[in-house]
């Protein structure tokens, strides 16, 4: 018995829920003699991570789906040990390089090598290669990006590379173009809300529609979290009723009720409580660009068209700030400073 | 074990199907951009000057150091390594060190390897009895991704071993390489490929891979999305071929990763604030590339018949500083709504 | 945060090719000896002569001209000094004296160990090894005098915790005789036994005298003392007789307690021994260039042996940055670093250290780490027991830590609670002391201070007051924490203005770091001065040490740790990345493990309550997640959840919805049969698994077996073992392999050997066979580990 989220995972591709077109593309591609490396994108919880699990099956039958963790070791250039957590089968390893953060290459060099290098003794009727599959190729090092280019033709008889990234902007070009790219849009509510229907009804339970909806659209189109506030509903209620309250992170929650502090009043005073507020989100590895997002989308609500460019003009501006920084409360503080000091301006002037 | 793996691994690549238990192995099928790159200087597409200096330096047998430079796709590296196939013949491979921006280039490969190779003197003798040149090729391909020290090591190198050694620097940008470096070299502009000639160069291969394209109407937008670079345009032409096992125009935009026309039309028309939220939501929901969206942007924009050119200065600038932010790795969501704001504010006030 | 390198990274970076210039600037060394031949030193104290006598014993007491030196710790360096002025100097202003001939006569071989360890008397050899070390070797003193130094200096260790109960264990051993003179001349103890031990002695309570008595020391009778005591030293001190001689007694108690209580031997030295041990090889190495004998270098694989029999140290001379292979000596026979250089925070015994030295030489890097507090505290008590302070050693321990291993600056604190007169110090005091941290420290809070006050004089003031503070993050973060208070802002604008010089700052600064390049560098406390020139004020205000940041990193990293510890325990099936794991499935999780249940007992419960149990603990299984029993203060067992999701998961509203404990001891429950049953899985897909394969050899009659044994053929081997069985069915034997359990071993294993040897035979060509369910435990094994 494990989460509906896992429990209820397609396993074929035949049997996805949307993107059938695409299901069927990926199928024929399997059949051709050729596999190409490929990249995956799509936001989070849109089902990268289900399809290339599809695809493995189908390349490999069922043998794909046994898995194992496994923790690997690498020695950096600077003699420094660091080990990355791996899950594995005996035809594919998948890593998170960005868990080594600036050592990314290291690992991503090796662990090709590594597995380019054992061969499959018998081919018959099997792939003459394994699959590395690469998750959060976006957030990679530069440098990684480019050893990977690199390690992409040299390795290309024996393995291919299955890249996730949730957007191909930060994804060098050189990687793109050897890639065959495959875009995974994230479902729309109507078909979130079918594919809880169809788990509601395989586990025997009925979802009134309109509740079904409404976890759809809280879920902002990911479907993972969508499964897991619909089982969360499940267990604090059931029978279901169509008004029931929709459990979400409490980050979400929290991000907003930041945002009603800083409306409620604009003084250093709030400031330095909004400084608490934010250091939590911060502590909750809450990422820092999703903050100033999150606090975006909540404070221009009350703000005529010309504050809304002027604040979103700043947000744009302290993010990307921010990302060359190393200190994101800064980032973040100063962007509700300046929205204080505007916001305060505009209702004052709006009270003349 | 893994010293017990790589001996294997070795073995084997030496020698695919010595065991009975392997049928024999075939060659995983080469990209189209490898297959069909040119064999000599003269398959070259559209580079007419230069070939022509390139063919007289053969004819002669001497080469200066070389500095190609040019946008992507035009050539460079096709055009280099088909006259080092014609200068050197069968001994290319011993005669010729090619290393590009994925190799380690840091200064100390500078001066290790390229140093070490450049200062083996060759003979002017084939193994076999023939003439041939008596130096050796380094071809630094994206030179202009290596490091300043990197370069500033190889002015040295080149200028010391000219007697047995030509370079040849091979970059997108020529002001990234050094000056000292510019000025010992020949310096050879790549222009972009002319269309009909790309298209011509496509529908070859397409014939030669038995894909049926049609009237040729989707090479003309393969070009289009392209840009002029025949080397994208021919991955495209691949994957689109793979994935769907035909060639369309749908299938063009999904393997490239283009955004479709009429989002960017609906971007540019956004009149209100709620709309962008919406359209940036469902934009980034759908996968798409913030990156890509300002580029097609800012070609749609220049072109736009209906904007004032105040209009589209004030996008212009917007779309080069949020292109910028991008590129730093700011959030994609940020950057379009600020775009967004300012082609609101752009459209209310004509 | 991660990407660029953390300042340790960077160090390792960079360090490589230090290195590289390190050993280019060795070569040089080689090549072009160093012209330091004619060593003045060499020359007066070329003596072949062997020691007749301690030197000590034949100069007379002139302890009226020694006893008012203050510092006669120096006595080594001033030992060590140049020989040939100092003698000559000697000769001319004190030429009625025979000391210095004596001197002369007695300078030796062995007295260059003494000096190194300066008075080694105090350590137990002359009731041991006195009588034979002047027939052993130079070498073999040396090494012996180490090891003694070595003990000598761990009894001290233990006496100063005699919690480790040392003493007990070792009934035979006179606690006296290893006691060593570092501290104080008291009286009595030196009176009593100044014959055993010449001079030296601890007043410390350890050694079953009541110290009480003992440090009743009258003036005259101190002095007395010390006079007998410099005698012991008088070979060393008599040079000085010719600089101190203008000193006055009185200076005597005058003199600072540093100073006082400097450590006067090897052994009372508090800096990490292999670093003393280091720098006295070193200096050991001089020898046969200064004293014409031949020294013993060890082979640079030996080299360890050293320490290796000792066990103490690892590092013993290995100088970080010395080429493995080369040799200690060069050609002239001199050591080929010919300088050491220390270097550290202030208070940490650099300077003591380098008075054991000689002023030979100096480029080697010796870095000396902060004395432990634990140490620091043990010796403050010491100090404070010769004082006649009454301190809880709780006190000390506070004061040991405030000093941040700076004993110096401990002792000044101390000297000064002292100074007020009160008998009893409490920790207050010592918190409140404002004397004694570190000066940088305090610096911080001036600056800070300075930044959040308007200067009228000079406008360029507080640049400098910034840079000389340094430390520019600790600032911005002070400013950082302070800006909203001092300034009325009600329009947000001084705020506004402040974070935009914050927020270049720290894009300049990340900038620095990630290119290493400093040429911005400057610009930083520009940044600073312009928030003073924003925030300044005329007002007294009142700051807060910047530790907020400090305190959130604390606790990010306590939370990203639950996180990996939830990623790393959860199974392969429901591996996921760690961002989504962090936003989507932890936030939800705490709600799907708070199943509704109506009552405790589980057999009670409704076959839908029970579903949802089971769902509960399968997730939990995935997850990696436990119920713990633990003992609550109240002494009740209750379940607590590891790794706690719930921390991540809310922000501090989370007890609303922890299930009631009831709740939890069922899902504890359930999740260990949940283990079970998996666990049971396994073996059976594993057991069914070979049964198939028994089919497939042994081709069973039954139809139902078959069409099983092919069904789990379809459902769980389709991929290799297919492929493998046909060559398994002629090499395999029918019967069952079974493990040492009498377990059946999973065919997979038994026909992964057959086929590996099978391709070892036939072609070159191996598969890394990563597969199998053995529960045993895997690991490495040498084979020389098997000899």
């Amino acid at each position: 018995m494990s989460l509906w989220v896992d429990k209820h995972r397609p396993k074929d591709l035949m049997k996805l829920d949307y993107h059938k077109d695409q299901a069927t593309r990926l199928k024929s591609l399997v059949q051709q003699s050729d596999f190409p490396h490929l990249l995956v994108y799509g936001p989070s919880g849109a089902g990268k991570k289900t399809r290339i699990m599809c695809l493995l099956r189908e390349l490999y039958g069922s043998g794909a789906e046994r898995l194992r963790q496994e923790t690997m070791h690498f020695t950096t250039p600077s003699n420094k040990k660091i080990e990355i957590m791996t899950v594995s089968s005996n035809y594919h390893i998948e890593v998170n390089p960005t868990d080594v953060g600036i050592h990314d290459r290291v690992v991503i060099m090796d662990l090709v090598k590594n597995v380019a290098q054992t061969h499959q003794i018998d081919s018959s009727g099997q792939r003459e290669f394994k699959v590395v599959i690469l998750n959060e190729v976006d957030d990679l090092t530069k440098d990684a990006q480019h050893a990977l280019r690199r390690t992409m033709e040299k390795y290309v008889t024996t393995c291919r590379l299955i890249l996730i990234a949730n957007s191909i902007s930060r994804v060098i070009p050189a990687i793109r173009s050897r890639c065959l790219t495959i875009r995974v849009p994230a479902p729309t509510e109507t078909e979130i809300t079918n594919v809880l229907q169809a788990v509601c009804k395989k586990e025997g339970l009925s979802l009134p529609s309109e509740l079904g909806a409404r976890i759809a659209k809280c879920a902002d189109r990911n479907l993972r979290r969508a499964l897991l506030m619909c089982e969360a509903c499940k267990a604090q209620q059931y029978p279901f009723t169509s008004d029931q309250k929709v459990p979400e992170p409490d980050w979400q929650t929290f991000i907003r009720s930041t945002a009603a502090l800083i409306l409620s009043e604009q003084s250093p005073k709030k400031l330095g409580e909004v400084r608490q507020k934010l250091y939590e989100l911060i502590i909750h590895g809450v990422p820092p660009d999703m903050i100033f997002a999150g606090l975006l989308r909540e404070l221009v609500q009350n703000c005529d068209m010309v504050m809304k460019c002027q604040v979103a003009s700043y947000a744009a501006q302290y993010e990307h700030r921010m990302r060359l920084g190393n200190k994101p409360i800064f980032h973040i503080e100063a962007f509700v400073a300046k929205f204080m000091a505007i916001y305060k301006k505009f209702v004052e002037e709006s009270l003349m | 074990m893994q010293a017990f793996l790589k001996t294997g691994k070795i073995s084997n690549a030496d020698k695919p199907s010595s065991s009975g238990v392997k049928p024999s192995k075939k060659k995983p099928p080469a990209p189209w951009v490898e297959k069909y790159r040119p064999k000599t200087i003269d398959d070259i597409v559209d580079q007419g000057e230069v070939i022509q200096v390139l063919r007289e330096c053969l004819a002669g047998g001497d080469l200066p150091h070389l500095l190609f430079y040019g946008p992507p796709g035009t050539g460079k590296t096709s055009a280099i390594l088909a006259a080092a196939r014609q200068l050197f013949g069968d001994i290319t491979r011993d005669r010729v060190l090619e290393l590009n921006a994925s190799d380690e280039r840091g200064i100390q490969v500078i001066r290790d390897k390229v140093k070490t190779f450049a200062q083996m003197t060759v003979s002017s003798i084939r193994p076999d009895g023939r003439p041939c040149p008596p130096y050796k090729l380094v071809i630094l391909d994206e030179a202009d991704s290596m490091t300043n020290a990197a370069q500033a090591a190889l002015r040295r190198t080149m200028e010391r071993e000219t007697r047995t050694t030509r370079f040849c620097l091979i970059c997108n940008y020529v002001s990234r390489i050094i000056p000292p470096i510019t000025s010992r070299c020949s310096k050879f502009r790549f222009k972009p490929l002319a269309r009909e000639n790309v298209i011509k160069r496509l529908q070859d291969v397409c014939e030669a891979e038995g894909v049926d394209v049609g009237t040729g109407e989707v090479l003309h937008q393969a070009v289009d999305t392209c840009e002029g670079d025949m080397r994208r345009a021919l991955t495209a032409l691949q994957c689109c071929q793979r994935l769907l096992g035909k060639i369309t125009s749908e299938g063009l935009i999904e393997v490239t990763g283009l955004v479709p026309d009429h989002l960017i039309n609906e971007f540019l028309s956004i009149k209100n604030y709620n709309e962008l939220e919406k359209f940036v939501e469902n934009f980034l929901m759908e996968a798409y590339s913030a990156s890509q969206l300002l580029e097609q942007l800012s070609a749609t924009v220049v072109s736009s018949g209906h904007l004032t050119n105040k209009q589209k200065c004030v996008i212009s600038e917007k779309v080069a500083i949020c292109s910028h932010r991008l590129l730093d790795g700011g959030a994609e969501v940020m950057q379009l709504t600020d775009l967004g704001c300012t082609i609101i504010m752009a459209n209310n006030n004509p | 945060m991660s990407d660029y390198p953390d300042p340790e990274e960077e160090y390792e970076l960079m360090y490589a090719d230090d290195l590289e210039l390190l050993r280019e600037m060795d070569d040089d060394n080689d090549t072009n000896p160093v012209r330091k031949k004619t060593n003045p030193a060499k020359r007066s104290l070329d003596f072949s002569g062997p020691i007749a006598a301690k030197s000590s014993s034949l100069i007379p007491n002139n302890a009226t001209d020694n006893n008012q030196n203050p510092n006669n710790s120096l006595s080594l360096s001033q030992s060590l000094q140049p020989l040939e002025d100092l003698l000559t100097q000697e000769n001319t202003s004190n030429g009625g004296e025979d000391i210095l001939t004596q001197i002369n006569e007695n300078l030796s071989n062995k007295r260059t160990a003494e000096d190194l360890f300066g008075d080694i008397n105090d350590i137990d050899f002359d009731n041991l090894e006195l009588p034979s070390k002047r027939q052993k070797t130079d070498e073999e003193n040396d090494m012996d005098l180490i090891n003694k130094i070595l003990e000598g200096r761990k009894i001290r260790q233990m006496l100063a915790e005699p919690s480790k109960g040392y003493i007990d264990k070792k009934p035979n051993f006179d606690v006296k005789d290893n006691l060593t003179r570092n501290i104080p001349r008291s009286p009595k103890a030196a009176v009593a036994s100044s014959n055993k031990f010449p001079g030296r002695e601890y007043g410390y309570p350890a050694t079953d005298r009541s110290p009480e008595p003992r440090l009743l020391s009258s003036r005259e009778h101190r002095e007395q003392l010390e006079a007998k005591n410099q005698q012991k030293e008088s070979n060393e001190l008599v040079q000085e007789t010719t600089t101190n001689d203008s000193e006055t007694t009185d200076s005597e108690m005058s003199d600072l307690w540093v100073e006082r209580y400097r450590p006067k031997s090897y052994i009372d030295l508090l800096s990490e021994e292999p670093v003393n041990r280091a720098l006295l090889h070193w200096l050991h190495l001089w020898d046969k260039a200064v004293f014409k004998k031949d020294v013993k270098t060890k082979e640079p694989q030996h080299r360890n042996t050293f320490s290796k029999r000792t066990g103490q140290f690892q590092l013993s001379n290995k100088w970080k940055g010395k080429k493995e292979n080369e040799p200690e000596v060069d050609e002239d026979g001199r050591p080929h670093h010919k300088v050491a250089l220390l270097c550290g925070p202030p208070g940490v015994g650099k300077t003591t250290l380098a008075h054991l030295l000689a002023r030979l030489a100096v480029s080697l890097i010796v870095t000396v780490g902060s004395i432990t507090s634990a140490r620091l505290a043990a010796r403050l008590s010491i100090v404070a027991k010769c004082e006649k302070l009454r301190i809880n050693p709780r006190v000390l321990s506070a004061l040991a830590a405030r000093a941040q291993g700076d004993i110096r600056a401990a002792l000044h604190v101390l000297s000064f609670l002292k100074a007020r007169a009160k008998a009893q110090v409490n920790i207050e005091d010592v918190e409140n002391a404002s004397i004694g941290t570190k000066d940088n420290a305090k610096s911080i809070m001036q600056a800070l201070q300075a930044l959040f006050t308007v200067t009228d004089t000079d406008p360029n003031a507080i640049l400098k007051t910034i840079q000389a503070a340094g430390e520019y993050d600790r600032l911005i973060d002070g400013i950082f924490e302070n800006y909203l208070t001092v300034r009325s802002d009600s329009r947000l604008l001084i705020a506004s203005e402040t974070m935009s010089w914050l927020r270049l700052y720290d894009t300049i600064n990340s900038w620095i770091l990630r290119h290493q390049n400093y040429s911005l560098y400057s610009m930083l406390p520009i940044c600073v001065a312009r928030c003073h020139s924003i925030l300044a004020t005329r007002q007294p205000v009142k700051l807060r040490f910047p530790i907020q940041g400090q305190e959130m990193f604390r606790k990010k990293t306590e939370l990203d740790s639950i996180v990996w510890s939830v990623w790393r325990g959860s199974t392969a099936s429901v591996a996921t990345t760690r961002s989504a794991l962090r936003l989507d499935i932890l936030p939800l999780l705490p709600y799907l493990l708070s199943p509704v249940l109506r009552s405790a007992n589980i057999q009670l419960c409704s076959e839908t309550e029970r579903k949802s149990l089971a769902t509960c603990a399968g997730a939990m299984c995935d997850y990696g997640l436990q119920y713990i029993q633990q003992r609550t203060p109240e002494g009740l067992y209750a379940f607590v959840l590891e790794p706690d999701v719930y921390k991540v998961a809310f922000f501090g509203n989370e007890d609303c919805v922890r299930p009631p404990p009831a709740v939890r001891q069922a899902i504890a429950r359930e999740q260990q049969l949940e283990v079970i049953r998996r666990n049971d899985e396994m073996m059976s897909r594993m057991s069914s698994r070979s049964k198939s394969s028994q089919a497939a050899t042994s081709k069973p009659k039954l139809d139902t077996k078959d069409t099983a044994a092919r069904e789990v053929k379809e459902m769980r081997i389709p991929n290799h073992l297919q492929r493998l069985q046909p060559k398994a069915v002629q090499k395999i034997t029918p019967q069952v392999q079974k493990d040492f359990f009498g377990r059946i071993v999973p065919v997979a294993q038994v026909q992964k050997q057959d086929a590996v040897s099978d391709v070892i035979s036939s072609s070159s060509v191996f598969y890394q066979y990563r597969e199998g369910f053995n529960n045993a435990v895997r690991r490495n094994v040498r084979m020389r580990d098997l000899f």
